[in-house]
């Protein structure tokens, strides 16, 4: 069982907002309950247990603190990367931008739609949360991090397409995922060493297999669901074409 | 001394104050018949005052235009006129000296006898090449002047608008009546040619000395008092972004109590039998949206970023997405933003990231760009936010020339790119997410 959080300082919103919430849990059948219904940061804090994989609703303006629910939002994702927090606010308060660059949400759920329009989006934020907090729970080594100065970002293995070096750059690896292209300064080896799983191509190549479509083993050209491309040097070729047919016999 | 008949003294005379009058003429570029007859009228009438009280004729010739212009003017100097005036009549008495030296030179070389009696022997001649020499003289000067004319319209703009026309006067009169009291005393003093000479050059000398101080002087009084123009300018911005700040504050603060009573409220309205009731409540939540373009006040925020650089960037590029009906946000969250490095090149990244947003959303509906910035102990974030409504080749996105639009030539990301990879500590990150592309710059700070 996930414990679902939820911090809201009106009365009358948070009573709706936690029935809401345990017909969704019912509804989708999920492994979820709601653990802790607050109405200050000081109640949120009583029931928090750091590093427990979790869904969270929260306000963001908590009795006249504009930023409560960022903060708390903040200490959720360091404790835990994979959380799933869910902001329930109005729309003046949103700082969409930083808050993306800050939390990274799952959802955020806009007051001013109404009631109807918020009973629905928490019970399709409670299926959403269900299915990756299955997913997580089952592999073990499922985020690649990297560190820029003193902060660490995480991706989720399962979007990691391709790391890679580029001459005129020495010291500093791109990363490109599903949906962003990042860079940070380090060594492929290190990497290659750390992830068993990314595959090194080339040189300056290291890839996820897991996001591959096709292989054309003449050219050497390694083809991936991005619609980018890769060069496999001649000695990584056998041990390439061994992997994948190993991958695809496991899969049929 | 040289004695020398008065009909030759008083075309050397006459000569000088026609000099002195044209010159001033081309100073103001204001030829014309009636200027040349008063012209030649009024230096006939002091050229034959000359004749009785030496050199100081030209004191009283300038004293006397001088006089009649602040007349005619209702007891106001016209400083364009007189200083025109004064300069002209520094620069013809310095040249007539130095052209009556040179003549005297020339006549005691080519008869190879330093003696001042041939000079009266010869007085006819010497006077006429000593007018001559002086044309020459002027006739340089002229061109001379003619080739700095522009700088020198400029100059006098400078000391219009700044109101340094009292001062210029006063310098140049005094440097004048020095000059004037030199010729003088040396006359009444009886002293010899060459001591003349020497003290008129060393004069001349200093004079253009004086000359070159006060260009200096009038361009550093421009540069200050546009600097103070600057401070005023900048204050007064500042004033009104915090007006701005607090009004948009208040708003927000009203809007948001008024959407949480709102959303109470529906429990109660569902529960009420009354229609009516219902009714007014729904006309209320349609106008609530009406409501939500409340904002823009945010710009204010800015003020919060301590580098001058890059809050006049983000001001400029305010206006210029306000002239392109773009909707531009900023998200300041922090009290305060503080950057020492690298400022130049985290405004030309800045600058082209912003232009790249401004640029794609004027092809999509949503015209909406954001701007946020989050610092942290030592890193800083600088996030550019646009909607987006395709896929990118994030790999192809910084090449030279890659653009998704047809007209446009997609420079602007390859030289960020080219300025991030040449600066150690900063990076890039590219994330699409929500339908917003999302381009933010990291800047690694300090130790």
């Amino acid at each position: 069982m996930f414990p679902v959080y939820l911090l809201e300082d009106n009365a009358i919103q948070r009573q709706k907002y936690a029935e809401f919430i345990k017909n969704g849990i019912l509804i989708n059948d999920a492994n979820l309950e709601l653990k802790s219904i607050s109405d200050s940061t000081e109640s949120f804090y009583q029931d928090y247990i750091p590093q427990e994989q979790g869904l969270y609703f929260l306000d963001m303006e908590i009795n006249s603190d504009k930023l409560a629910g960022l903060n708390i939002a903040e200490k959720v994702r360091k404790d835990t990367p994979l959380a799933q927090i869910v902001f329930i606010t109005t729309h003046d308060e949103l700082s969409l931008t930083t808050l993306e660059r800050k939390i990274a949400p799952m959802d955020y759920i806009l007051k001013d739609k109404g009631l109807d329009e918020i009973k629905q989006r928490i019970t399709e934020d409670i299926e959403v949360a269900q299915m990756n907090l299955q997913k997580y729970s089952h592999s073990s080594k499922n985020l690649l991090d990297y560190k820029i100065g003193s902060r660490y970002f995480s991706i989720m293995m399962d979007d990691v397409i391709m790391l890679y070096t580029q001459k005129d750059v020495p010291g500093r690896i791109f990363i490109i995922t599903k949906n962003q292209l990042a860079e940070f300064s380090g060594s492929l080896n290190t990497f290659e060493n750390d992830y068993p799983d990314l595959f090194r191509c080339n040189r300056s190549y290291l890839v996820n297999l897991e996001n591959t479509t096709t292989y054309d083993s003449h050219s050497r050209t390694l083809s991936f669901t991005d619609g980018s491309t890769c060069e496999v040097s001649f000695r990584k070729n056998k041990e390439l074409i061994k992997i994948l047919s190993k991958k695809n016999k496991s899969s049929n | 001394m040289v004695y020398i008949d008065w009909q030759l003294s008083l075309v050397a005379n006459f000569f000088v104050l026609f000099a002195i009058l044209q010159m001033h003429r081309y100073f103001l570029n204001s030829f014309n018949i009636g200027h040349l007859i008063s012209d030649i009228a009024i230096s006939l009438i002091f050229g034959y005052i000359g004749l009785f009280v030496d050199d100081i004729f030209i004191l009283l010739f300038v004293g006397f235009i001088l006089l009649a212009n602040w007349l005619l003017n209702k007891r106001h100097l016209n400083m364009e006129q007189s200083i025109s005036l004064i300069m002209a009549a520094n620069v013809e008495t310095i040249l007539f000296s130095l052209g009556t030296y040179t003549a005297r030179i020339i006549f005691f070389i080519a008869l190879n006898e330093w003696k001042l009696q041939i000079l009266e022997e010869f007085q006819q001649n010497f006077i006429l090449v000593s007018l001559l020499i002086n044309t020459l003289y002027l006739v340089l000067f002229l061109l001379f002047a003619n080739f700095y004319r522009a700088a020198t319209v400029k100059l006098w703009i400078q000391i219009e608008q700044y109101h340094l026309g009292k001062r210029v006067f006063t310098m140049s009169f005094g440097v004048f009546i020095a000059f004037m009291v030199i010729l003088l005393i040396s006359d009444m003093q009886s002293v010899t040619a060459t001591l003349q000479a020497s003290i008129l050059l060393i004069f001349t000398i200093i004079l253009i000395f004086t000359y070159r101080q006060l260009i200096f002087f009038v361009r550093t009084i421009a540069i200050q008092r546009q600097a103070q123009a600057k401070v005023i300018y900048n204050k007064q911005l500042n004033d009104y972004l915090t007006s701005v700040q607090q009004q948009y504050t208040d708003l927000r603060k009203f809007k948001h109590d008024f959407q949480n009573i709102m959303l109470s409220m529906k429990s109660f309205v569902d529960t009420s039998d009354s229609t009516e009731l219902k009714q007014y409540y729904q006309d209320i939540v349609q106008e609530q949206t009406e409501m939500s373009t409340v904002g823009n006040g945010n710009i204010a925020q800015i003020q919060a970023v301590d580098s001058d650089a890059i809050r006049g960037l983000i001001i400029q590029k305010f206006f210029i997405a306000k002239s392109q009906q773009i909707d531009f946000q900023i998200e300041l969250t922090q009290e305060k933003y503080h950057f020492d490095e690298n400022i130049l090149i985290i405004v030309r990244i800045l600058g082209i990231l912003l232009d790249n947003a401004f640029e794609y959303v004027q092809t999509i509906d949503e015209k909406r760009v954001t701007c946020a910035i989050t610092q942290d102990d030592n890193i800083t974030e600088i996030t550019v936010d646009n909607p987006i409504n395709e896929s990118l080749n994030f790999k192809d996105l910084f090449k030279t020339g890659y653009t998704t639009k047809d007209k446009h030539t997609g420079f602007g990301l390859a030289n960020a790119r080219r300025l991030i990879t040449e600066t150690d500590n900063l990076y890039l990150e590219t994330k699409i997410i929500h339908g917003h592309l999302l381009m933010t710059l990291i800047i690694v700070g300090g130790e």
